[in-house]
């Protein structure tokens, strides 16, 4: 069998899938990186380099239905969470062929950021970290007599009333209540996480099982008291019609002075200048922000001024490790598939029945 | 007949009513919002006072030697050793009881905040994006002036787009990074804030080595961590975190040997005292490119004077915090919790298990006359 690769996708991957290849072609992003006409292969280019080929491997490529309806395409594996951002799933349901993808490859690298973030606001440690480096107000001309290494030294900054433990202290988050909005595969896995502090879990998902939440040590609630209980809430869900404005001043109003809000997962699920009234008013303590309504920011964009905000550039899902796990991820489903076994994750299950014996 | 002691810390209420049942305590000094006690203040504070709970005070020898009433030191700290002559103490039989671990959680959070802002450059982006590095005006207000579609998230799922071989683009790409799954964290001591630290880091599913001569391997595996030398940690570990104490033995015990050993791709974590690391190793090793990272709480002259040569280490290698990592809202109450169960297991007779400093002071002669009169007074 003939395999094309297009996708970002490992060596070790590779030699994992090499038994079922009588040939392994490598091109578009995989072989050529960045190129003038993009990172997107044109249809065209797919159609030449995937004539003859049974399996097809692909991450950003847009997927048409010409390219579906070559004879012996059998198997495409797209290699992000939302196939259908770039793959005409119906027309490869229609000529039967499985769109495999990675379900949840970013999960653990959202979940972990997520928290990066709720201690950077919390504990004010970007905050502290840019004073030291770009300012001078927590650093001093007079260096102090001795150093650490003498037993005589408080080592303490200063005890005063304006020294950085009073003014920059902050909560722990053991014991805290962790407030989720949407429970599915980023907040399973910041639910994981928050096991290991020992946080209390909320959730706020109409669409999840109880049991789900039950089992990672949470309690479902309704969205009132979720954001009236949580000492942190994390937005974790994906963009709907119901979720568009779904937290909006009425859900600041009633979140606790001490509280803060985290925000991973789109802008348009909230009302930005309610968020804004919300942190320059003291309603929250802070809130911790990856993602916009206009990307990159707009330089007049409020949140740039307000102190108790940190402000990352859209990369909770941005680490290098990512296309190492999706790599073997759809290495092995594509394994299981060609042995005629069901896949742990497909876009279109109903195609199943009639690839597997 | 109630024992007389005054307290120079702040302390929950619920535990000095507690605390109240069998001693007159009174607050003196820091506790009423003044400054800490010089040493003629404190031998005068102290007269005809049996038990001293302090925390920051520096209790020296001339102190304890012009204080004949004290009988013990109760101090809220985890390392009460480095404000109180330990050794001093004992020589006149006065125990020293302490709150240990009232600060792990809080210490243990911020390591963990360090390496996940060392695995992605959280604070970079902040600064970046607040200063306005990541914006790339021109090219975008060039695209709306032609009518292009607005970057507007709302209806296209945009990922901070920006035109590729731009500076923007260039310092948005170096802000991608890595993950803490899978990663190998070296833990040197571990003590209860070591543990604490191995504890929540195993839940983000980190492989766990320890260096602490103190300890047997068995002992370690117990908390699910694997025992080594500490050639071998230094050498294996994507983060390295010190929670040893500070002893003769154990200042610069991370020097060039050490830090050379280091992956090149390893961030080093200090939360525990400078002087265990050489500074000058330090600097060499992140100018040099021998570590990629250091996240510092402690420094060697703190604050840090503004011409010290960590300040022109590039940014993006180290991460400075004012000494805030045992800081919490929570500590006070931690350590009234821990302090005052100790001091009511003492004072009735109890034996110990953590909370005393120098159990050595049972053998000395003296104790019989100090603190050998509170033990089990309650009975």
């Amino acid at each position: 069998m003939r395999l094309f690769i297009s996708a970002r996708f490992t060596d070790e991957a590779i030699d994992f899938l090499r038994p079922h290849f009588g040939e392994i072609r490598l091109g578009g992003f995989r072989k050529y990186g960045f190129r003038e006409s993009g990172t997107k292969m044109p249809e065209e280019e797919l159609l030449r380099e995937t004539e003859g080929c049974e399996v097809v491997i692909v991450e950003y490529d847009p997927v048409s239905e010409r390219v579906l309806s070559q004879p012996g395409l059998r198997l495409l594996a797209c290699c992000r969470n939302e196939p259908e951002a770039n793959v005409d799933i119906q027309a490869a349901t229609r000529y039967g062929i499985p769109v495999l993808y990675p379900h949840g490859r970013n999960a653990v690298t959202v979940a972990e950021f997520a928290f990066g973030l709720m201690l950077a606001i919390a504990r004010n440690i970007a905050r502290v970290d840019y004073l030291i480096k770009y300012s001078y107000e927590l650093t001093s001309d007079v260096p102090l007599p001795g150093t650490s290494s003498d037993r005589a030294v408080t080592s303490e900054w200063s005890l005063a009333q304006g020294a950085p433990m009073w003014r920059f202290s902050g909560p722990e988050l053991c014991g805290k209540t962790l407030g989720l909005v949407g429970f599915g595969v980023i907040g399973q896995a910041v639910a994981r996480l928050a096991q290991g502090f020992k946080m209390k879990l909320i959730v706020y998902d109409p669409y999840v099982a109880p049991e789900r939440v039950a089992a990672l040590g949470g309690r479902q609630v309704d969205k009132r008291e979720l954001f009236s209980t949580a000492d942190f809430v994390s937005v974790h869900c994906k963009v709907t019609p119901e979720t568009k404005g779904l937290i909006s001043a009425d859900e600041f109003n009633v979140m606790k002075p001490t509280a803060y809000f985290i925000n991973t997962a789109r802008a348009v699920i909230v009302d930005t200048q309610a968020l804004v009234e919300a942190l320059q008013s003291g309603k929250i303590a802070g809130a911790a922000i990856d993602v916009y309504d206009r990307e990159p920011i707009e330089p007049d964009n409020p949140l740039r001024q307000l102190p108790n905000v940190v402000l990352t550039s859209h990369l909770a899902a941005s680490s290098c490790d990512i296309p190492i796990r999706h790599s073997m991820m759809i290495a092995e489903d594509i394994d299981r598939v060609l042995r005629g076994e069901r896949p742990v994750s497909v876009a279109n299950p109903e195609v199943l029945g009639r690839v597997l014996r | 007949m109630k024992w007389k002691a005054i307290r120079t810390i702040g302390y929950e209420q619920d535990y000095l009513d507690k605390l109240s049942k069998y001693m007159d305590i009174r607050p003196v000094g820091f506790a009423l919002g003044d400054n800490l006690l010089g040493e003629d203040e404190m031998i005068t504070a102290l007269a005809g006072v049996d038990i001293f709970v302090v925390c920051y005070d520096v209790i020296t020898k001339r102190v304890i030697e012009g204080c004949p009433d004290l009988k013990l030191i109760a101090s809220t700290r985890g390392g009460p050793e480095a404000n109180i002559d330990i050794d001093a103490a004992t020589a006149v039989g006065i125990p020293v009881l302490y709150a240990a671990g009232r600060n792990a959680q809080a210490v243990a959070e911020y390591v963990v905040a360090f390496m996940l802002a060392m695995a992605r450059p959280l604070y970079e982006s902040d600064r970046q994006t607040r200063e306005g590095i990541l914006m790339d005006m021109g090219d975008s207000s060039r695209s709306r002036a032609n009518g292009e579609v607005e970057l507007s998230t709302a209806d296209r799922d945009v990922v901070w787009p920006l035109e590729p071989d731009t500076p923007a683009y260039q310092a948005h790409q170096r802000l991608f990074g890595t993950e803490l799954y899978g990663k190998t964290l070296g833990l040197i001591g571990f003590g209860v804030i070591g543990q604490t630290v191995a504890r929540v880091a195993q839940s983000f599913c980190m492989r766990i080595l320890v260096y602490d001569p103190y300890m047997d391997q068995e002992e370690i595996a117990k908390h699910g961590a694997q025992s080594a030398n500490l050639t071998s940690v230094m050498s294996q570990s994507d983060y390295i975190t010190l929670h040893a104490r500070l002893t003769l033995g154990s200042v610069g015990m991370i020097g060039r040997n050490e830090l050379r050993a280091m992956k090149p791709t390893a961030c080093l974590i200090n939360t525990a005292r400078a002087a265990l690391v050489d500074e000058d190793a330090l600097l060499e090793a992140l100018r040099e490119g021998w570590i990629r990272a250091a996240g510092l709480d402690v420094h060697h002259q703190e604050p840090i004077p503004l011409n010290h040569p960590i300040l022109s280490i590039d940014p993006e290698r180290v991460i400075l915090s004012p000494h805030l990592a045992g800081s919490t809202k929570e500590v006070t109450s931690h350590h009234s919790i821990l302090l005052t169960e100790t001091l009511s297991h003492y004072l009735e007779g109890k034996h110990l298990s953590r909370g005393l400093f120098n159990p050595q002071v049972f053998e000395n002669c003296n104790y019989a006359n100090r603190g050998g009169l509170l033990f089990g007074s309650l009975k």
